[in-house]
């Protein structure tokens, strides 16, 4: 069955009409708040019918649109946010020197539908990319990271300065004072008079 | 389900329209109904 409508009249075509608004919406936003530029606004619609597809909606009674079309929940798991940094391995390893590093920041812009892969854009050559060899490495990750067992920094207490206690943490000294670096000085000679006392002793012994 | 492809002339829609339900029929998916806009790109001019 075919509808027609009017020339010229944009409202009666409103489903279709009110989802472009919805999506160029987003996508103005996003472009402005990553300071993206505009030319990126392809891939910034696409990624947010990716969403959209994703995003629970009345009309579907809470279904998906993707659920709702293939019968499956959608995973939500793997996305991120448009404009984030994502590292990319270097595609051409055998060019560069060995121990260049492997991984480049590029700017995540989607996902490719069905290759399980990305798109990233790269600021240098203005061109966007797409990889499977990816990963998101944010400051959140850095954070919860573990600090390495056995490794702990302790300062001696003849480091600390004076107003300084062993729970307190040590702050840098930026003003100085002749008092103390005197006192360094003395501690450094009499350290080193020793160091050579031993190594003395050390050859005497050889 | 929403789908955004991107023209770099209007004389491809064709072609691609024609790309995406092919696509679907592989997945075996049918749309149920097709929405244009006026749809004069898809007219040729001659």
């Amino acid at each position: 069955m075919i509808q027609e409508t009017a020339p010229y009249s944009p409202l009666q075509n409103r489903v279709a009409e009110r989802l472009n608004h919805t999506l160029v919406e987003l996508a103005r936003a996003i472009i402005n708040t990553q300071q993206l530029p505009t030319f990126l606004c392809l891939h910034t619609v696409q990624h947010e019918a990716y969403l959209h597809n994703r995003a629970h909606t009345r009309a579907l009674d809470n279904m998906t649109p993707l659920e709702c079309w293939t019968g499956e929940k959608p995973n939500v798991s793997h996305l991120r946010e448009f404009g984030a940094p994502i590292w990319i391995l270097h595609q051409d390893l055998h060019k560069g020197h060995k121990y260049e590093p492997k991984l480049q920041q590029k700017i995540f812009v989607g996902f490719d539908n069905g290759s399980k892969s990305v798109k990233y854009y790269n600021a240098e050559t203005r061109k966007i990319l797409t990889s499977k060899n990816y990963c998101f490495l944010t400051l959140s990750d850095l954070s919860n990271m573990q600090p390495t067992e056995g490794i702990e920094i302790e300062l001696s207490p003849d480091v600390l300065h004076e107003g300084e206690s062993e729970g307190n943490t040590p702050q840098l000294d930026v003003h100085g004072s002749h008092e103390h670096d005197a006192e360094a000085k003395r501690k450094w000679h009499v350290d080193n008079q020793y160091d050579q006392s031993d190594n003395e002793t050390r050859n005497l012994q050889k | 389900m929403v789908t955004v492809e991107g023209l770099k002339n209007k004389n491809e829609a064709t072609q691609k329209m024609k790309d995406h339900l092919t696509h679907l029929q592989t997945h075996r998916m049918t749309p149920q109904a097709v929405h244009f806009d006026e749809g004069g790109e898809f007219i040729l001019k001659s």
